[in-house]
């Protein structure tokens, strides 16, 4: 049986934050897709991410979203394998809010505060902006069924994971 | 060379179910693309199915609900000498597969096709989605249509009553609200 495979990715995150338009930085998220990398022999589909910077107009939630320009992860070690027969899978917009989110938005919530507060203190700092770095991995499969996965943001030495939103099935988180 | 095959597909507007109170207004469907086939050659063939999305009440501020999914049925094979139906895999130029969007209710979407018309569409979109004899009775297909600059699929919507648009693939483009 044929097998979908997505390696953990790194993404650059001054390349995403830089396209941002400036402070205050509420009303934020980045986009999650994937991209078809490779068809083997045996059929197995290697994934990777990619990624997008979006923002609101004068940081207005009442204004649409702004997409920026693709950031591309590259391959940082061995790939997760889906454990399941690849048909039938979906592929949509995972997605990582940047700002405090509604309650109920995600399951993971503390989590996610958590990783926001780091994105906070790092996008404050240009040092540890230009040291950090995200990374997707453990990639799970959620019932529908959808592809979703951790993104975790590493800067000197501390680092914090959250979890993106599949939306759709999930409803986006704003 | 392995390919990726993108066949029309056809929906029933009546698989959309979206909130039954009428004042929930700012309507779309979110499609997706789902892996239906991998021939033993290596081509992949991908599937669409959508998803109803609304608002609740008429405020732009509120967030959007998501309804249940509805499946896309295959019209017929992905036309081999169709570019936008059949795409050689290229690892140097990888597709990516995101939601596409295609609203149905008052939105204005960036998308290639000039205010006017686009005002037009959604007015006899909004007709479709809002007659309850239309709704049961109407289908529409999907042909694919590949967006060049930036590897990603989108697709040309044809109602059976005539009406047509297309989808709104985001990211890259902007969403439609």
């Amino acid at each position: 049986m044929a097998k979908i495979k997505l390696p953990p990715q790194s993404i650059d995150l001054l390349a995403l934050v830089s396209q941002f338009p400036g402070p205050p930085f509420n009303n934020t998220k980045f986009f999650f897709q994937l991209e078809l990398r490779e068809v083997t022999f045996w059929g197995n589909l290697i994934f990777g991410v990619i990624a997008y910077p979006a923002w609101r107009k004068g940081n207005s939630p009442r204004e649409r979203w702004i997409i920026g320009s693709k950031v591309t992860g590259s391959d940082t070690g061995a790939p997760d394998i889906v454990p399941v027969d690849p048909l039938g899978v979906a592929f949509g917009n995972n997605e990582i809010l940047l700002w405090h989110p509604e309650k109920g938005i995600s399951e993971q919530e503390a989590q996610h505060e958590k990783f926001i507060y780091l994105y906070n203190k790092i996008i404050e700092n240009k040092e540890l902006l230009a040291k950090s770095v995200l990374t997707t991995g453990n990639v799970r499969l959620s019932k529908n069924p959808h592809l979703y996965y951790d993104v975790t943001l590493s800067s000197g030495g501390t680092s914090e994971t959250a979890l993106t939103n599949p939306c759709p099935p999930n409803q986006p988180g704003e | 060379m392995a390919n990726i095959l993108l066949p029309p597909h056809v929906f029933n507007v009546g698989d959309f179910v979206y909130s039954p109170n009428p004042q929930d207004r700012f309507r779309k469907i979110i499609f997706q693309c789902d892996i239906r086939v991998i021939y033993p050659n290596g081509d992949i063939e991908l599937g669409l199915i959508g998803y109803p999305a609304w608002k609740k009440g008429n405020a732009i501020r509120e967030r959007w609900n998501i309804g249940k999914k509805a499946i896309g049925t295959k019209i017929k094979p992905a036309d081999p000498s169709n570019p936008n139906e059949t795409i050689p895999f290229n690892p140097a130029d990888p597709l990516a597969v995101g939601n596409n969007e295609s609203p149905v209710w008052q939105q204005h979407p960036v998308s290639e096709i000039p205010e006017q018309k686009q005002d037009k569409v959604e007015k006899q979109l909004s007709n479709i989605f809002s007659d309850e004899k239309k709704y049961e009775k109407i289908t529409f297909s999907m042909n694919s249509k590949i967006y060049k600059e930036n590897l990603h699929t989108s697709y040309d919507v044809t109602f059976s009553d005539g009406t047509t648009t297309s989808t709104n693939p985001c990211p890259p483009n902007q969403p439609g609200e």
